[in-house]
């Protein structure tokens, strides 16, 4: 029940409420893994509701704050009680050289994060050689850019051109997004997903993730 | 009375008119090179577009730079040579304090960046915003602003049009300073100290623009802006990029009392309506008594999937505008202008609506302006 309760009120955008349920779920002796994922199923709301076009990018600011406040408490309680956080992938975010816009780029970042990704930021005006190189120091799974002038989305056919150089780009996967991005243009710059909007790009992320294990699995 | 040589002179008559909702043929604005300097032209037009932000020490070299643009290009029907001082898309917070960053791309193209939009770093609280409220006559960018102005204005003599530069909308100023994911959660959280700040912001906002335009009509009759158009009036095209994250909610709450404001305060008012983000917002804006109309911008994204503002796509959109009984401005490639006129004219009054284009050569534009005078959508040049 109060685990309903804590998805309601994150999808009502209460955060006094959430944080109150969370501390009570806890306290009632919930497991934090259980209570993460009930955050988890209403960030997936809030998500679909986005993609639907019935909520607007404020509400998805105000539902990730709010998912960060209660990760916040419950994060320390997931590692002492499972001993680590595993994260379900590693994804490195920029977006491209030339290019200051930064909220595409962190409405993708908070919902992979709270699909359970490990997020590397590096933030904006990032140039090749600093995608090159966070791959190379981070391994990610995922390589995700972001552009929105069209005068910086070819930086992005860079980016893959240099991994590929690097003998990197068969490592990773490559997601492009941004207003200037169309799904034909990720396709033609070498992407493997693009041209979508922060929530669906998210989702082939998890898509990703899950056809990898099925693969390490077998 | 319209501009086929290409002059630079207008008829100030079909402005008003426009303006007035009284003109009896679409407002149409082309701009094209003259023939053989098509390559040049572009380079002077990126040249001077973004020379006062580039080198704000050598205001002259602009200037100079957009005289010789407009020797090689011409400006059809109702176009005309508009010099506004370009710092970028809001340069109040750069007045406020905020750090301005001007960025080039290789292939021309440039913008500036203010505060928290070029660098995270750069957000501040709102002890430290509060401080920044305040009119500072010697605000670097404030004087580049006076000093480019006046400059502008003498050597124009009368033969250009001077617009006021980008000042930008109150709640993107606001974000430059706050940061913009910041600002949304103060929405929710410190709401009134957003809604105190904002005002604040307006009535700072005015004072340039009153003081601006002080200066502008010493020298010229009229006013201009970055939107291209003119009014005999003070006008200004007012925004609010930063509502393409709002919900209706939150835009009814916090930014359109602000707008309206504005509206009450200027006489000629067009909303610069940036992107499908900004959909969910245009009845609220439609309902704004004062607004004179809107200025549609599809987007990058639009255009990649072929909605352009002449696509059919936005027919509805522009019918609700007209019905409204406000204007409507668009930017619709060359090739596609009697297309959109013909689509608009079933709609609505075309006496609304302003058409601007700029085409690859003059044979192209010389096509064009005959088929408009065969269809009547501008008078025939006997």
């Amino acid at each position: 029940m109060v685990l309903d309760d804590i998805k309601e009120s994150l999808v009502g955008l209460d955060m006094d409420k959430v944080l109150d349920l969370v501390k009570r779920a806890v306290d009632e002796g919930y497991r934090p893994v259980d209570i993460v994922n009930s955050l988890a199923d209403g960030m997936k709301i809030i998500g679909e509701g986005y993609e639907r076009g019935e909520l607007f990018l404020s509400e998805i600011i105000m539902a990730s704050e709010i998912f960060k406040e209660a990760m916040n408490i419950l994060e320390p309680l997931v590692l002492k009680e499972e001993g680590v956080l595993k994260p379900i992938g590693r994804v490195v975010v920029g977006t491209v050289e030339g290019d200051l816009h930064d909220i595409g780029k962190n409405l993708f970042t908070m919902f992979l994060k709270s699909m359970g990704f490990d997020v590397i930021d590096l933030g904006v005006d990032v140039s090749v050689e600093n995608f090159v190189d966070a791959v190379k120091q981070y391994r990610p799974d995922i390589v995700g850019m972001s552009a929105l002038l069209t005068t910086t989305v070819v930086n992005m056919e860079k980016v893959i051109k240099a991994l590929e150089e690097a003998g990197l780009r068969s490592y990773v996967k490559v997601i492009v997004g941004g207003a200037a991005v169309s799904k034909e243009y990720a396709i033609e710059i070498g992407a493997d997903a693009g041209g979508i909007d922060a929530y669906e790009g998210a989702l082939i992320c998890r898509k990703w993730m899950e056809e990898k294990q099925k693969i390490s699995v077998k | 009375m319209y501009s086929l040589k290409g002059g630079w002179g207008f008829d100030h008559g079909i402005y008003r008119a426009w303006w007035e909702g009284e003109l009896e043929r679409p407002l149409i604005q082309i701009y094209v090179s003259r023939e053989g300097f098509e390559n040049e032209v572009q380079k002077l037009y990126s040249k001077w577009h973004w020379g006062f932000a580039r080198d704000p020490f050598n205001l002259v070299n602009t200037i100079d730079t957009f005289i010789e643009w407009c020797r090689k290009s011409l400006f059809l029907i109702d176009a005309y040579p508009n010099l506004w001082i370009n710092l970028g898309p809001g340069i109040v917070a750069g007045y406020l304090g905020a750090k301005v960053l001007f960025k080039e791309y290789g292939d021309g193209g440039a913008t500036v960046w203010f505060g928290a939009s070029a660098d995270p770093s750069e957000a501040r609280d709102w002890d430290f915003i509060e401080d920044m409220l305040g009119f500072n006559e010697d605000n670097f960018w404030w004087k580049v602003t006076i000093d480019a102005t006046k400059v502008a204005l003498v050597y124009s003599r009368g033969r250009f049009i001077v617009g006021f530069t980008d000042l930008g909308g109150v709640h993107d100023i606001l974000a430059s300073l706050r940061g913009t994911q910041n600002l949304v959660k103060d929405m929710y959280f410190n709401s009134k100290k957003v809604e105190e700040v904002s005002w604040r912001i307006l009535d700072l906002w005015h004072i340039y623009y009153e003081r601006l335009y002080s200066i502008i009509k010493q020298h010229q009759y009229g006013t201009s802006a970055w939107m291209g158009l003119w009014s005999p009036l003070r006008w200004y095209p007012i925004q609010c990029d930063f509502s393409a994250m709002l919900s209706p909610k939150l835009f009814q709450k916090f930014v359109l009392p602000i707008l309206e404001e504005q509206c009450r305060r200027l006489d000629h008012i067009i909303y610069h309506l940036d992107g499908p983000g900004e959909l969910p917002h245009v009845n609220y804006l439609l309902r704004i008594e004062k607004l004179n109309g809107i200025q549609w911008v599809p987007g990058a994204g639009m255009e990649l999937q072929d909605k352009d503002c002449s696509s059919e796509y936005w027919i509805p959109l522009y019918k609700k505008i007209l019905d409204h009984g406000k204007n409507l401005v668009i930017w619709v490639p060359c090739s596609r202008v009697l297309d959109a006129i013909e689509k608009i004219k079933s709609i609505g009054s075309l006496g609304r609506v302003a058409i601007q284009t700029s085409c690859s050569s003059e044979k192209l534009a010389e096509k064009l302006i005959e088929k408009l005078a065969l269809r009547k959508a501008i008078e025939s040049e006997t």
